[in-house]
């Protein structure tokens, strides 16, 4: 290593606390974003070998209407096509120890080689148990260590609610090594599986291996009965995979945020370091360094600096991306489709990526510093006055590019762009012009603190405001990363809390009925239908006024596949939905004569539909085109749903089937009565059920919301962490750098008392500052958050619910974080002999 | 015949000031003289008198505001600052009142950045540097921070740090300034013997008379202007 560059290094050697909060800042940002990375990596791997599993040499499926396939059509295909490559599938879940497992039943003599994973499944003594005994499975080696079963022990499983025995009879991977792409399944025959389904008679699909055989697909198509859908293996795999997109988009921007605020820790690092330099740095310019060699230097400090950090960042990524990979699935889990991750994929590329996104940031952020050591004056004209004085003519430029960064952040915002990028892109500018314009503001509030510590007459209070204004260039950018922090926090929590507010009124709206029964959805595309007169059934039940009918189907539309809820709700006086631009209470009284749609909010903003637009959708009398009539509020999928009145159903499905009902309730009638006749007649029933009260579903939401919200939360506490090592770091650098002004002040006759106290007024100060600075940020961030990204991201649109608790809490932390990060400086000034501070100088 | 030494230096009609706080404040006012190559000039004047500005001038750590500072056939004033800053790493060893030396470096290391900045290696300048030291007395402490050495000794690196690297130009700003009066003198011997047996020219900034008498001729400067000069 050069000389220049010895020289340089060393400094941080000497000053190893400041070293190791910067390399710890870096490290943290990098870390949130390796470990989101990883985490969506590992559920992309998982989903790819379960679908790979699943799919096999399929390049097609046929998908049927409301009650999935008849199991007729597979006998035609065969027969009528002589398409041999083809295969039925039924598919549902199972509850094994707390553990889904997809439950896939498949025809042994179907299969052969079609799909690869299946094979040792098709062949030896397994199959043929699976075939001849009743109840019998097999389960990937990797679940069945997992799940501590061994082939021959029975498996209690709970299906729709419904307790079962079957007996694992061997692994899908038969005397194969263990595979991972089995992981999470269930394999059993197809015919035990329609049964525990509740199935029988039906398939949910059949794949096919038609690849560019253009007659063939002729041949199938002309086959097919109305209703029924070929489509592309491929395709319905990118579906699948691109209904999670969004949710990723929104944990990296959330990591990224990390990364920013980590950023500011650098540039304050190096700011510092530089500022430290000063003697050593004019020294060196006086010898014959020159300002290119100093800029190179600097930036070639921060660059280690990145890397060090970087590659901390990895090691702490790789072992929060475990943490988050649970996170993650648990909210796929909840809002998608049902993934088991097993495997937890170190991807290199990431791990490349993330140590360089370290070492970019680094040196992006240590620029500034870099071009201010490379303009270091060899006679040292400018003095700390001097500095400071040149700080605050910056502190309008600054701003007026602080305003320009906020306007192109409010255009991004507000202008409706395509896609989600430009949105976060305006956030982030949010951030960025607010941080920039944060120093005139602060400027603003210490003039006011002044005034207020002149008129109160305290002398500590305001030599500490004075001091923060002596050192506006270091103790601003404290506060600017500790505003940003803050008010990303506030900013998250309130449009949790709007979130939270919102699906508290939308569940209010839309369960109307006291006791709501229906089949549990066993299968991710269809719920089987309720046993037939239920509803007439429990009509009867003493107590009970009115019930009301819902038939959820998968249906085929000119927008893709999409959920269809008919229903038939028995009172129209108060609107199941709350509608977008148009008078629910009208829509809702035609709502049975309606020769319309409703969808919901979702599914409009992902397909781009407005009121008046034509949806065709594939019914059981052939394709029907129907206007937009209205579009209501809904945060149960952000896949969006399409709701018809029942009357229209029945025209176009000729469907009687019901797949949920709604109990309204006298109002003398006493629930858990009803709720006990109510079991006593569901008892002889066959058919699996769900029961649930209108408090039950609402805190089970609830809580699936909760959890949701869970890896946000984490997200932004690690945010506020890395921009409180960032004013740590910056407190002690100030602490370091006015050491000799404390001594004099010592030597004057400050006890060390009253130097820690001057010292955590000024912390206090700042994080009162940073606090107050917050507030107007972070409401602009929820909004954008709530009207912009969350709209865009998952067509939700929430009332945003601000409140004073949250929002002086958040002061309250500013101030304690502060604090507490002025602690540690304040003790040192405490105990460091004035003598020392004099001598140093 | 004797040839009459070349002027290494020349300063012809040099004004220099700065602006405070709006105003213009003038340092150095029509300044005149020339430095003959080998020579030790003394400049003393009263604080505030303009010494140290017109040494940065001819160190060419600063521009004029007017004149011109002639090294040889080049004009320093019109040089931009990375010529400057190249030009000063070739020629010029400066040597300050209060060492200026790196704190993160050894006395070593700080000996042989001059060579390293002037693309000499480390290992070519080790020996000249270890040379050095074991004449100033010091090659026992070559691995020692400057912090752990006297004043007197940092002194000492920061002569041979000024004039490992063969300057033509050795500028002294204060050198006694900061130590005692025997530990002045013994530095002084020192930047005296190793200037003439080099034949570097030497600038000498000082306020004692006493130190000025030890260079060839003394330039007095009062309130920025040329008071006057004399030979010793």
């Amino acid at each position: 290593m050069s000389l220049l560059g010895r020289a340089n290094r060393r400094h941080f050697i000497r000053h190893p606390l400041q070293l190791l909060l910067a390399v710890l800042g870096v490290a943290l940002g990098v870390a949130m974003v390796v470990s989101i990375d990883l985490a969506a990596k590992s559920t992309h791997r998982a989903f790819a070998l379960s679908m790979e599993a699943l799919t096999g040499r399929y390049t097609h499926h046929l998908t049927g209407g409301p009650e999935g396939l008849p199991e007729s059509l597979f006998t035609r295909l065969r027969v009528e096509s002589g398409l041999r490559e083809s295969a039925p599938a039924v598919e549902g879940y199972v509850s094994l120890n707390d553990s889904t497992l997809r439950l896939v039943g498949f025809d042994v003599f179907s299969e052969r080689n079609l799909r690869s994973r299946f094979v040792n499944a098709a062949r030896g003594d397994e199959a043929l148990r699976l075939l001849t005994e009743p109840n019998t499975v097999l389960l990937s080696a990797v679940s069945a260590r997992r799940l501590g079963v061994s082939p021959g022990d029975e498996l209690n499983v709970v299906i729709d609610s419904q307790p079962h025995r079957l007996k694992l009879v061997g692994y899908a991977e038969g005397s194969a090594r263990p595979d991972p792409a089995l992981e999470g399944v269930m394999l059993g025959d197809i015919a035990t599986a329609q049964e525990l389904l509740g199935r029988i008679g039906w398939l949910d699909r059949i794949d096919l291996v038609l690849a560019a055989d253009r007659e063939m697909e002729a041949k199938v198509r002309a086959l097919l009965p109305e209703g029924v859908e070929l489509s592309s293996a491929a395709g319905r795999q990118s579906a699948t995979q691109n209904m999670t997109a969004a949710f990723e988009l929104n944990l990296r921007a959330m990591s990224l945020l990390a990364l920013l605020v980590g950023s500011f820790l650098i540039y304050n690092t190096m700011a510092f370091s530089v500022l430290q330099r000063r003697e050593l740095l004019a020294s060196l310019r006086v010898l014959g360094a020159t300002s290119r060699q100093l800029l190179g230097e600097i930036l070639m400090e921060a660059a280690l600096l990145g890397f060090l950090g970087g590659l901390l960042g990895l090691g702490f990524g790789v072992l929060a991306a475990r943490a988050l990979l649970h996170m993650v699935t648990r909210t796929i889990n909840d809002i998608y489709f049902v993934l088991t991750v097993s495997e937890f994929m170190i991807d290199p590329w990431v791990l490349v990526c993330g140590a360089l996104l370290g070492v970019i940031v680094a040196v992006l952020a240590a620029l500034g510093p870099a071009i201010e050591a490379s303009l270091t004056s060899p006679i040292m004209t400018r003095a700390r006055s001097g500095v400071e004085g040149a700080a605050r003519t910056a502190i309008p430029w600054l701003a007026g590019t602080g305003m320009l960064s906020l306007l192109a952040a409010v255009t991004l915002l507000v202008v409706d762009l395509p896609g989600l990028v430009p949105a976060i892109a305006g956030v982030f500018l949010l951030l960025l012009g607010y941080g920039l314009l944060s120093p005139l503001l602060l400027l603003g509030g210490i003039s006011l603190a002044g005034r207020v510590s002149a008129l109160s007459g305290g002398w500590l209070l305001r030599l500490a405001v004075r001091g923060i204004g002596a050192t506006l260039s270091r103790s601003g950018l404290a506060i600017a990363a500790l505003t940003i922090a803050v008010a990303v926090s506030i900013g998250v929590g309130t449009m949790i809390e709007s979130f939270r507010g919102s699906i508290a009124e939308w569940l209010d709206q839309i369960l109307q009925a006291d006791i709501y029964i229906a089949t549990t959805g066993s299968t991710p595309r269809s719920s089987p239908p309720l046993p037939e007169g239920l509803a007439e059934r429990l009509a009867t039940i003493p107590g009970v006024e009115r019930i009301g009918t819902g038939r959820r189907v998968f249906v085929s539309t000119s927008q893709g596949e999409s959920e269809l809820l008919a229903l038939d709700p028995p009172y129209l006086d108060q609107p199941g939905f709350r509608f977008k631009d148009i008078d629910g209470k009208q829509l809702w009284a035609r709502f049975p004569d309606l020769r319309g749609i409703l969808i919901s909010e979702p599914y409009a903003q992902r397909h781009r539909l407005a009121l008046g637009d034509q949806v065709e959708i594939k019914t059981g009398s052939g394709p029907v085109s129907l206007p937009v009539a209205g579009i209501f509020f809904d945060y149960r999928s952000d896949q969006g749903l399409i709701v018809i009145h029942r009357r229209l159903y029945d025209e176009l499905w000729h469907d009687a089937a019901h797949t949920s009902l709604g109990m309204y309730l006298k109002p003398e009638a006493d629930i858990n009565a009803v709720r006990a006749e109510l079991d006593r007649r569901l008892t002889d029933s066959r058919q699996p059920l769900s029961v649930r009260s209108n408090r039950e579903i609402r805190d089970v939401s609830l809580e699936t919301f909760e959890r949701t919200f869970a890896i946000t939360q984490v997200l932004r506490l690690l945010a506020v962490g890395v921009a409180f090592i960032g004013i740590f770091s910056a407190l002690m650098a100030l602490q370091y750098e006015r050491r000799r002004e404390m001594a004099v002040l010592r030597a004057t006759g400050l006890t060390p008392v009253q130097t820690g106290g001057l010292v955590l007024l000024q912390t206090g100060f700042m994080g009162l500052m940073a606090g107050l600075l917050a507030i107007p940020l972070g409401l602009a961030v929820a909004m954008a958050l709530v009207h912009v990204i969350n709209l865009r991201s998952f067509g939700w649109t929430m009332d945003l619910s601000v409140s004073l608790p949250p929002l002086l809490a958040a002061v309250v932390v500013s101030i304690l974080a502060a604090l507490l990060a002025g602690a540690y400086p304040a003790r040192q000034a405490m105990r460091t002999p004035p003598a020392t501070g004099l001598r140093e100088e | 015949m004797t040839i009459a030494p070349v002027p290494i230096l020349s300063l012809q009609n040099v004004s220099h000031g700065y602006r405070e706080a709006g105003m213009w404040r003038e340092v150095l006012c029509g300044v005149d003289f020339e430095v003959k190559s080998g020579e030790q000039l003394a400049l003393v004047g009263q604080s505030g008198s303009g010494k140290s500005t017109l040494m940065h001038l001819m160190g060419a750590l600063d521009t004029p505001k007017s004149g011109r500072i002639l090294f040889e056939e080049t004009d320093l004033a019109v040089m931009g600052e990375p010529q400057r800053t190249l030009w000063r790493r070739q020629h010029v060893g400066f040597i300050y009142q209060f060492f200026n030396l790196i704190p993160t470096l050894t006395v070593i290391e700080n000996v042989l950045l001059p060579l390293e900045l002037n693309g000499t290696p480390e290992s070519v300048g080790r020996p000249a540097a270890l040379d050095l030291l074991n004449e100033v007395g010091l090659v026992d402490r070559a691995d020692s921070y400057p912090d752990r050495l006297s004043g007197g000794e940092q002194q000492r690196v920061a002569i041979i740090r000024a004039l490992i690297h063969q300057p033509c130009l050795v500028l002294a700003d204060e050198p006694t300034g900061n130590l005692d009066a025997g530990t002045g003198e013994q530095v002084l011997d020192l930047l005296d013997r190793l200037v003439r047996a080099n034949g570097h020219t030497l600038i000498l900034v000082t306020h004692s008379a006493e130190v000025a008498r030890r260079a060839d001729r003394i330039v007095r400067l009062a309130d920025g202007r040329l008071a006057a000069e004399a030979r010793t």
